[in-house]
């Protein structure tokens, strides 16, 4: 924690990870709680995600140098940092897989996000005993138990005075730290104890036909109506630990000696995003909310194999007017059913 | 402690021990 916030940062030890707290999390709000125990995991996903880490929002690409008469590209000096990340949610881990399939699968894999990737520590935290408001990752098929991609998956338990543990080793490099911390072995019945806790989901979202739904309502009256409510700030998109927009940018110094080109991230909720010569093909709040749930929750699938949701409620905590993208989808779906429920009484 | 640890291998371990788990992986280059 940090300034009362949960944030995603160096960790000096233990010390600084925020035992004893929670969170509690409903559409545009966002309250940390005390806890009745000392639980060092015992809160859910803050506004930051571990995209941060692996896809920084600002990335210098490349920097030149005029010399003799032509210029050089001058080789990156970038050290890959070697992350453990500390605490992933299986939200989260899903989030991190999905980015896996954009970045690294295809002809042409991004170079920052494999060398960081490559180099990640995943520590994962089942979900336990707790409430999770804005989440629906049952729905997505992302948690709220980690499955699959850990080093070291736990799950954290308090009993009286009790206080540990269970670890399961997803990696050798989560064999290797564990050799290196006092431990016993699980007994028969411990991990199915463990396991028994089961997180309270505030959200669910219907997957069945979702593509097709949306594919099928680009013109859906509830686009305005979401829309009028939208402040297409971006928020939703900021925070989204899969979201993936960026634009680049040129610079040079005053000299006109160094030229730099930058990667920032961007989120297509602004207009400057979709300007393609001449205007922005999405110039509407509408066309852009639009875009980025049917993106997210449809075309994605077509692009990358699998939904670009995991269900981790961020994009609902941090709407600055408590925009549910869950309420949305049924909006959808029930207006597309009450329009053919009115076009087959005229029949 | 030192008892072999494989992949897939479940552990107990305490919560007065998690800093050194932390301590571990600083060791290890994280």
């Amino acid at each position: 924690m940090r300034d009362g916030h949960l944030i995603y940062g160096d960790l000096a030890g233990a010390q600084e990870l925020p035992a004893g707290w929670t969170d509690v999390q409903e559409p545009g709000s966002f309250r940390l709680e005390r806890r009745s125990d000392g639980a060092l995991f015992g809160y859910g996903v803050g506004q930051q995600s571990w995209k941060q880490f692996l896809f920084p929002s600002r990335h210098l690409l490349w920097r030149a140098e005029r010399q003799n008469g032509g210029f050089r590209i001058l080789p990156s000096s970038e050290e890959i940092p070697r992350y453990a990340f500390i605490g992933v949610r299986s939200c989260d881990l899903q989030a991190i897989l999905v980015q896996d399939r954009v970045f690294l699968r295809g002809p042409h894999p991004d170079p920052v996000y494999q060398a960081r990737r490559r180099e990640a520590f995943i520590l994962a935290v089942h979900c336990g005993d707790r409430d999770c408001g804005t989440g629906f990752c049952r729905s997505m098929g992302a948690g709220p138990r980690v499955s699959s991609g850990f080093d070291l998956a736990l799950d954290e338990i308090i009993r009286g005075s009790d206080h540990y543990f269970l670890i399961e080793v997803g990696s050798e490099r989560g064999a290797a730290v564990l050799r290196e911390t006092p431990h016993r072995q699980a007994a028969a019945g411990e991990p199915e104890a463990a396991g028994a806790a089961v997180v309270r989901m505030g959200r669910e979202l219907e997957t069945r036909g979702l593509k097709e739904l949306l594919y099928r309502n680009y013109e859906n009256p509830r686009w305005d109506e979401v829309a009028a409510r939208c402040l297409n700030c971006g928020n939703c998109a900021w925070v989204c630990p899969t979201c993936f927009c960026h634009t680049v940018e040129d610079v040079t110094d005053i000299t006109g000696e160094v030229a730099e080109r930058w990667r920032r991230q961007d989120v297509c909720f602004t207009v400057d995003h979709s300007y393609i010569h001449g205007g922005s093909i999405r110039p509407s709040p509408r066309s852009r909310y639009r875009q980025w749930l049917t993106h997210k929750l449809a075309a994605w699938i077509d692009q990358f194999g699998s939904s670009g949701c995991v269900g981790c409620g961020r994009c609902l905590t941090w709407c600055p007017v408590g925009i549910d993208l869950t309420a949305e989808v049924r909006a959808i779906r029930e207006a597309e059913a009450s329009l053919k429920e009115t076009e087959h009484g005229e029949d | 402690m030192a008892s072999p640890v494989t992949v897939g291998a479940k552990v107990i371990i305490t919560a007065a021990d998690f800093p050194k788990l932390l301590a571990a992986l600083a060791r290890l280059g994280y």
